[in-house]
């Protein structure tokens, strides 16, 4: 009985059992809906949640992990939702062969901005990748003929090669499948060399450079797989929402998939999840605040913003109090509930901390 | 007796004149690696020939040539701005220097020009270095770190990772097993999962130290190893530098300002002072060379 704990115990520390759990959870959702055990809003919230989960994965790889700005994100995503949309519904191809070229143009022209960007840092580097968001945005707004401008152009519930016309909850668990595959791969790619490198990358590039480390590669390599989430991300928007339209791919969108890195956890996979559970539904649930408040169609316009300023404030005080990110919170818990633990076993003698207080 | 003829073209006026300049056009314009090679007494590992390098107005390193011989320990000395750092930083290519040639003997016996090869292709010829300000990634752990310096030895793409297929999971078990020996061989593998994040001097130096032994070397260059450590460290450092040589077959050049350690464990010294070569020799004859002691103590009076 005792053993049999353990091993689950155990298995729950394992990643991939986590990941598969997560995704059982998130499968489970539709079914939940349909029950009325969950309200079903929460279908078309998490929808979105994941899908921001997506491209947030790609941001932290990015920022998080090399130490890389990018202000571009949206741009992105709007380019390869409208992508997919063309593609399916002007050249009628399939869902399928229309995800592919759509992951593969975003990946070339996310590539040529990694080469541009070679040889800018930091803030610059900010600059440059919200330049191009906003050209992208821009493009949007004036192709009218591509896009349809502000009446906004729709996909429709995907149509899959064995599993024929989804509906909402079936794209759904395609969005939650494809999340948790993300999640794998993420997890794949910073544990190993990659990781390591662009974390190198990060921490000393002269290091890095000593050890064999390609920087122009590794650079290129961190804003191809950032464009290729984002790209996915945009997919699965397309395929989720009734309709895109230009403003949503705004700078705005760029930065609330900024705070859900930072909000949640630079670094960390779950910290990821949890930031886009956070700023997607805060700022979901703030729009929605501030219809209720009396008069609200006289000044619609004004209260617009609310959102934003909340992402704004969350960011600085978790900047001041939790740097790393909320996800570090449980680790801390975690690290007290030991230091207790020690505190009342050991009693005799030496200290527990043989660090001599530096940390 | 051939005269020397006039270059006709631009091109090979460029070959004659910048042979080493040339190259890395070709090699960028290509990118190919087109790496001549070139030929040094078979003892020698490394050949500084004649190396200057001009910052603007200043000449740190002036005219320099010495030469390492296999299995050496070999002490770059001189007063504080010599240029003794620079000279690394031109040996591994994180300067290319402004003349002069840096040849290279390879573990396979082929001798390069170093100004002919790229930063980060430096280590894959088995040359090594460490940095003065111990250059640590702090968001790792110390196995990660030195799991760093095995970069180049994974051949593993990004396939493998994505899909982490069973030829990555043993390479990256086998070289985490390897960095685990060469770090209980610092005495350090009990600390192989902390963070290398404030970890006292003595500690990052080892883990520094552990981070270049994973990739093969035959020339390990150590930037001052014995500052910040205590007297019993460094005793300690002097035993493992030569362990290093004896067991991994390495060539270690190391530049250091503790002449205690210097003397003790180099078997041969050059000193510099302004970029300038003041001596070469064995560490007794060092220590009692006028021109030695006048750059770092300064003039005696007649």
């Amino acid at each position: 009985m005792g053993k049999s704990k353990l091993s689950i115990g155990k298995g729950l520390k394992n990643p991939y059992v986590q990941y598969l759990l997560f995704g059982v959870i998130l499968l489970s959702f539709p079914y939940l809906t349909e029950a009325g055990i969950l309200p079903a809003y929460l279908l078309r919230t998490y929808g979105f949640v994941m899908v921001y989960a997506i491209a947030a994965l790609g941001l932290n790889l990015l920022l998080g992990y090399s130490g890389l700005a990018s202000l571009g994100t949206a741009g992105f995503i709007g380019f390869s939702g409208y992508l997919t949309i063309s593609l399916v519904h002007d050249l009628s191809l399939p869902y399928a062969a229309a995800v592919v070229v759509a992951i593969l143009v975003p990946l070339a022209l996310g590539l040529v901005v990694g080469f541009i960007s070679l040889r800018i840092d930091g803030m610059y580097l900010a600059i440059a990748t919200l330049i191009v968001g906003e050209i992208m945005r821009t493009s949007f707004v004036q192709l009218t003929s591509w896009t349809n401008g502000a009446s906004g152009r729709g996909l429709g519930y995907p149509k899959l090669i064995l599993l024929g016309q989804l509906n909402r909850a079936q794209t759904f668990s395609l969005i939650a499948i494809v999340l948790v595959l993300m999640m794998v791969v993420t997890y794949n790619l910073i544990r190993g060399k990659t990781g390591r490198a662009l974390v190198a990358m990060r921490g000393s590039s002269a290091a890095a450079q000593a050890m064999g480390i390609n920087l122009v590669r590794y650079r290129l390599l961190a804003f191809g797989l950032a464009t290729v989430y984002a790209a996915v991300a945009g997919i699965m928007w397309a395929s989720y929402s009734t309709r895109i339209y230009p403003s949503e791919w705004s700078l705005g969108l760029s930065l609330n998939l900024l705070a859900v890195v930072v909000v949640g956890g630079i670094k960390s996979i779950w910290g990821t999840v949890l930031g886009s559970v956070i700023i997607y539904s805060s700022t979901t649930i703030i729009a929605d605040l501030a219809q209720k408040i009396p008069n609200y169609a006289a000044i619609k316009s004004q209260l617009s913003g609310l959102p934003s300023i909340f992402t704004g404030v969350l960011i600085i005080v978790v900047i001041i109090v939790y740097p790393y990110g909320l996800i570090y919170i449980g680790r801390d818990i975690k690290r007290l509930y030991m230091y207790l633990k020690s505190l009342t076993k050991k009693k005799r003698g030496l200290p527990t901390s043989t660090d001599g207080g530096r940390n | 007796m051939k005269t020397e003829k006039k270059p006709r073209s631009m091109i090979e006026r460029l070959t004659k004149e910048h042979p080493g300049a040339f190259m890395r056009l070709a090699a960028r314009i290509s990118g190919r690696k087109v790496i001549q090679t070139h030929t040094m007494p078979e003892n020698e590992v490394l050949r500084i020939d004649d190396l200057s390098m001009v910052f603007g107005g200043l000449r740190a390193v002036d005219h320099l040539s010495f030469t390492l011989k296999k299995g050496q320990i070999y002490g770059l000395i001189g007063p504080n701005g010599a240029g003794k750092t620079t000279v690394f930083n031109c040996i591994t290519q994180f300067y290319k220097s402004s003349t002069g040639r840096i040849l290279f003997r390879t573990p396979q016996g082929t001798v390069i020009d170093l100004n002919d090869v790229r930063v980060d292709d430096v280590i894959k010829l088995g040359l090594v270095r460490t940095f003065q300000n111990v250059e640590l990634i702090k968001d790792l752990t110390i196995l990660e770190n030195v799991l760093i310096g095995s970069h180049t030895e994974f051949t593993t793409t990004l396939f493998d990772e994505i899909f982490r297929t069973r030829r990555n999971k043993r390479q990256e078990e086998a070289l985490a097993n390897k960095a685990g020996e060469i770090l209980d061989f610092l005495g350090i593998g009990h600390l192989k999962s902390m963070y290398a994040m404030a970890l006292p001097y003595g500690i990052a130096k080892k883990v520094e130290m552990a981070r270049t032994l994973m990739s093969h070397p035959s020339l390990i260059i150590l930037d001052e190893p014995a500052a910040g450590l205590n007297d019993e460290e460094t005793l300690e450092l002097a035993r493992t530098l030569r362990t290093i040589r004896d067991e991994y077959h390495c060539t270690i050049l190391l530049v250091e300002h503790d002449m205690g350690l210097v003397m003790d464990v180099c078997d041969e010294i050059c000193a510099i002072s302004f970029g300038k070569l003041l001596a070469v020799g064995s560490p007794l004859q060092i220590q009692k060379n006028p021109v030695v002691q006048e750059a770092y103590l300064g003039k005696a009076d007649a």
